[in-house]
């Protein structure tokens, strides 16, 4: 009889089993791997940063798991919690003023460090420098201390102008090499109908603001629009008082005069753009690689055209340089510690720790390319990515872990190995590089309203509204009002610090 | 067909049909449970989602008012600032720039009319380079009723896209206007609506593309286009449903959309919704499931095979024991534990048993019987032809008035008789046995004279040995009438009976010198095949019996053997086990 219900008892079980199943609820337990820790070990920590777009959605949907979150939890036993939060430069100054600091926070921009300092929200980390060892701390020395962990510097270079080639070829053009050869070219893109669909659509020239159009249009003159700060024959100089800087506002301008720039490129936004070179409304952009090369995109725009072909131009040749354009010093963000923390060494410790883990090796990886061995594996050293675009897609997520930066070169050709020899051939541009997102101004001084009337007035004269003859009324403001000369000199001061001006 | 796969089917044990049978009925209820399971499922999350559908839009209706509800208020508050009126237009327009800024997550552009009648805002730098957008055009052409709030159609303006305008007309020339951000509105409805089954689709009051929602399978976009635009015809292709009148009825179209416009722009919202996707995700959630079924499955089969194994258990062992039983010494009954069918057919199996084991026994006691009927048969063999013999050689001595001899040969006939006839046993002791073969000896000599001579050799311990009644008569018989009668009248001749025990076994020599036998002959006879073909007035049945009655008693390993010459004589050897008679 016993035999006879421990029979009934494993198939009533099963049954049960099949119920519960088959109803689509019978989640299997699986347990929290948070637990399967000593929880003693485990440290918990919170991090704040700007919210990416959607990056958690996949692991929302429970299609993917947050395996860096676990392996860190694993190898680092630190429960590691990353709030994004939109509109973060507002966020983090309500939760700071708060006195609510999360253990790590991303700093909104480098304006606000000296005032972070001042309020004692950053802790300064000169006593953990030989746990930092290994991480680029050049661009953390400020005020004597060492207050934010600089994201390493992404270092390569796939900026520039992009041109249809197949456009170039329907008209029967070279690829130009000068301005005024960039000039005719934009002018038949705009009104020798390109793309041959007998409509009057199509522009020359697009960017993504006015930023980015005299960044790469005005490069080859060594020259951009805005704040640029070179170290030129070893000494400090600036976009403001270049020589050529009339000359090469002249050069943008002539472009907007002969009608060949796209007329809502000061209000271009990411959508806009994409659309605008997806659906082949425009022939040349100043700006970024994605568009013109990134499987996504270019799978949309063949879809319209099959024949649409984007390439990076050479350097156009001026008497100034020969540069694709002004890089922004490589620099990411840069993450800053509570000082609350100040009477917790250990805790800080363990997030340096936690740094240098995802800024090298395995962590590294992790972090770049996903999740070794079905996002990417790797065989002599050599990454190679997975074929399977939709698990990609999903593991995608993993940048926002990058705190440590990557290095940018190596990620590109990696992750998209199918631009690899238009990759090399962008990283090989010659370019000059902006260090003036790396000053910290001096607090008395307001950046952002200089950098507003700088963007205002150099619109102005591209677009005629100001007679470029007023350039030295403009610079004369700029030295004036807004102390142009004060940061200037702050910012030969600082890059001497940071040991990268001799 | 049948007729084969029954012939394999015979061969297939009947714990594993049994098993066969119950996992098919188990799976196919399985199956049948999940397919149940799966359309109500479907069923379900379809009119679910309907629900959520129909909830989503309140909620897309309640995010646009409220966000209409704060551009409203953002308008309030500047509208009240006089001081933007009335100051420097750089002034103002600083300011203006900075109330964007604050108010990011709302507007794109904020636009005054101030006191002067200059259209200001906060990149001023903008406007004067792009000149009059459409909505500077209105607020400058336009005739408007004070205070009322005014929504304009979507366009693109050089400041903030496309867009949206709201003006608000103030007392006096004054007017206060936003350009939205139409990013963040559709952030917020793309959070609402963001599942991969549906799209959104939001027209103004006259059908121009506020926005919708990109890349997606369920609507289809402008191609080769700029603004990339929703294709207004697929989009009026796709069904529209009433879900409040459907009362959750399943329409049989793959797209369908439901239509809002009780939102203070009295934007169109449409949120197309495509049955086969979300019936694909049903799909996948009951395909996550199907872990759960295989772990169902693999008990169910382990459950399967033990309770199998346990219920046909009983039977299993019926069968090994109708197996094992292969003589009659091997019927064992099996215990019987259970009163079902099992208990039922092992009583029966008892049953049959314990009869077989009665007819075993009684097999056997009429074996037994038969034997021994055989034997009483064999013995009574003998009578008849020395009866007849010996009577008629009595008849003879009387008809020659031998009276004395008469007499004493009735005496010793009626000695033997009595010998023979005695029910006492089978067996005798040799000594009587002999006692009988000289009472034979002597009825012998009186009918055919003193033609041959007896001659005993006995050892003394064989006298008292156990001997088989009648046996060593026929063989003595045998010499007499085969060996010795026939023989030449001159010669004397003699019997000689020799007993002895030799390696256990008591021997018994019987030798003549007659004729003798040839070899063909003595061993048909003691084969028996000789019977039937001999045709003398002396059967053969004598030394044929003893060599049976041997054999019968003593087993195979005892018997007569016969050794012959023509001529010389021969000699028969009886070996039979050497028993002592038990001395009451």
């Amino acid at each position: 009889m016993k035999r006879k219900e421990m029979v009934l008892g494993l198939t009533a079980l099963a049954l049960a089993g099949s119920l519960v199943g088959c109803k689509g609820e019978m989640a299997l337990a699986v347990s929290d791997s948070s637990e399967s820790v000593a929880t003693e070990e485990v440290m918990e920590l919170e991090i704040l940063q700007e919210q990416g777009p959607d990056h958690n959605n996949y692991i929302k949907s429970g299609e993917i798991n947050d395996f860096v979150k676990e392996a860190i939890l694993e190898d680092l036993k630190i429960d590691l919690t990353l709030t994004g939060v939109p509109e973060y430069a507002q966020q983090i100054n309500i939760r700071l003023s708060s006195g609510d600091l999360p253990d790590v926070f991303k700093v909104p921009n480098r304006n606000v460090i000296p005032e972070y300092i001042k309020n004692d929200f950053l802790l300064d980390l000169t006593p953990y420098l030989e746990e930092m060892e290994g991480l680029d701390l050049s661009l953390g020395k400020i005020n004597d201390g060492i207050y934010v962990i600089p994201q390493a510097g992404t270092g390569a270079n796939v900026r520039g102008m992009y041109i249809r080639k197949d456009w170039l070829d329907n008209l029967g053009l070279k690829e130009p090499q000068t301005h005024d050869e960039l000039m005719a070219v934009a002018k038949a893109f705009t009104f020798h109908d390109p793309d041959q669909n007998g409509e009057d659509d199509t522009y020359g020239i697009t960017a993504w603001g006015i930023g980015d159009y005299t960044n790469y249009l005005g490069a080859s003159y060594a020259w951009t629009g805005g704040d640029g700060i070179y170290i030129e024959d070893g000494a400090i100089s600036s976009t403001i008082y270049k020589e050529q800087a009339s000359e090469a506002i002249e050069m943008c301008k002539s472009f907007v005069d002969a009608g060949v720039v796209d007329p809502e490129m000061i209000a271009n936004t990411k959508q806009t753009l994409s659309d605008k070179m997806q659906q082949g409304k425009v022939g040349i952009l100043l700006g970024n690689w994605e568009n013109a090369w990134r499987r996504e995109s270019t799978d949309i725009s063949k879809a319209v055209n099959p024949d649409s072909q984007w390439i990076m131009l050479n350097a156009l040749e001026t008497p100034y340089g020969c540069y694709t354009q002004t890089l922004p010093y490589p620099s990411g963000g840069s993450y800053g510690i509570s000082a609350d923390l100040a009477d917790e060494p250990e805790k800080v410790k363990r997030i340096i720790e936690l740094f240098r883990y995802v800024a090298e090796g395995k962590g590294n990886n992790m972090v770049c390319y996903g999740e070794e061995g079905i996002d990417f594996t790797v065989e002599d050293g050599k990454i190679t990515m997975s074929d399977d675009e939709e698990r990609l897609k999903a593991s995608g997520f993993t940048w926002v872990y990058q705190f440590a930066g990557r290095n940018e070169g190596e990620y590109l050709k990696t992750k998209f190995s199918y631009i690899e020899e238009e990759l090399e051939f962008a990283f090989a541009q010659p370019m000059l590089y902006n260090y003036s997102n790396i000053i910290v101004p001096p607090a008395e001084l307001n950046i952002a309203d200089m950098t507003t009337y700088m963007k205002e007035e150099i619109t102005k004269f591209i677009y005629g509204s100001r007679p470029i003859s007023e350039y030295a009324d403009f610079v004369a403001t700029l030295e004036d009002t807004y102390g142009y000369k004060e940061w200037l000199e702050q910012a030969e001061i600082q890059l001497k610090n940071m040991g990268i001006l001799k | 067909m049948i007729q084969k796969i029954r012939m394999v089917c015979s061969g297939i044990s009947f714990t594993f049909r049994l098993l066969f049978i119950l996992l098919i009925i188990s799976i196919t209820f399985v199956i049948a449970f999940q397919l149940v399971t799966y359309q109500k499922l479907r069923t379900g999350e379809i009119r679910d989602s309907y629900t959520k559908l129909q909830e989503d839009m309140i909620l897309v209706q309640e995010y646009i008012d409220r966000y209409a509800g704060n551009i409203k208020s953002l308008l309030y508050s500047v509208g009240s600032m006089e001081y933007l009126f009335s100051m420097e237009p750089k002034v103002s327009g600083r300011i203006l720039g900075q109330i964007e800024d604050y108010n990011g997550s709302l507007v794109k552009a904020l636009y005054i009319i101030n006191d002067r009648g200059d259209i200001l805002t906060g990149d001023q730098y903008l406007l004067e380079i792009a000149g009059d957008s459409p909505l500077t055009k209105i607020m400058k052409e336009q005739e408007f009723v004070p205070d009322v709030f005014q929504c304009i159609e979507p366009y693109d303006s050089v400041i903030s896209n496309r867009t949206v305008a709201v003006i608000w007309p103030m007392e006096g020339n004054r007017m206060v206007a936003a350009e939205l951000d139409l990013s963040m509105v559709e952030n917020g409805i793309s959070r609402i609506l963001g599942r991969p089954y549906m799209a959104y689709a939001v027209l103004s009051k006259e059908n121009q593309t506020v926005f919708f929602q990109r890349q997606s399978s369920l609507l289809t976009e402008s191609k080769g286009r700029y603004p990339v635009d929703i294709d207004k015809e697929d989009l009026a292709a796709v069904t529209e449903l009433d879900l409040a009148a459907s009362g959750g009825r399943l329409p049989d179209d793959i797209r369908y959309k439901i239509t809002d416009t009780s939102n203070y722009f009295s934007w169109n919202v449409h949120i197309v919704f495509d049955r086969e996707l979300l019936v694909h995700r049903v799909g996948e959630i009951f395909i996550s499931s199907y872990m759960n079924t295989w772990i169902f499955l693999a008990l169910l089969l382990i459950g399967l095979l033990v309770s199998v194994y346990c219920y046909t258990k009983p039977i299993r062992l019926l069968e090994k024991h109708m197996r094992t039983v292969r003589e009659e010494d091997d019927l064992v009954e099996i215990p019987v534990y259970r009163k079902d069918e099992i208990g039922r057919l092992c009583s029966s199996y008892n049953n049959l048993i314990c009869n077989m084991k009665t007819m075993v026994v009684d097999l056997r006691e009429s074996e037994q019987n038969k034997k021994e009927y055989e034997l009483k048969m064999l013995r009574s063999q003998i009578g008849p032809h020395f009866l007849y013999n010996t009577l008629s050689c009595i008849s003879s001595l009387a008809r020659q008035k031998r009276v004395d001899e008469v007499r004493e040969s009735i005496g010793r006939l009626t000695r033997l008789l009595a010998f023979s006839f005695d029910k006492q046993g089978e067996c005798v002791t040799v000594k009587q046995e002999l006692q009988g073969i000289d009472n034979y000896i002597y009825i012998q000599k009186m009918r055919y004279g003193e033609v041959f001579s007896v001659e005993y050799q006995v050892e003394e311990k064989c006298l008292n040995a156990r001997v088989l009644k009648l046996l060593l008569q026929p063989l003595v018989e045998n010499c007499i009438f085969h060996g010795l009668l026939p023989a030449d009248a001159g010669r004397r001749m003699k019997i000689k009976i020799k007993i002895r025990m030799s390696q256990g076994c008591l021997k018994i020599w019987i030798m003549d010198n007659g004729v003798g036998i040839e070899k063909e002959r003595y061993e048909s006879i003691l084969n028996g095949t000789a019977y039937k073909k001999i045709n003398d007035r002396f059967s053969n049945v004598g030394l044929s019996n003893v060599h049976q009655r041997l054999k019968l008693h003593f087993g195979d390993d005892y018997g007569v053997r016969i050794a012959s010459k023509p001529g010389m004589g021969t000699i028969m050897c009886l070996t039979m086990p050497f028993q002592m008679v038990q001395q009451e």
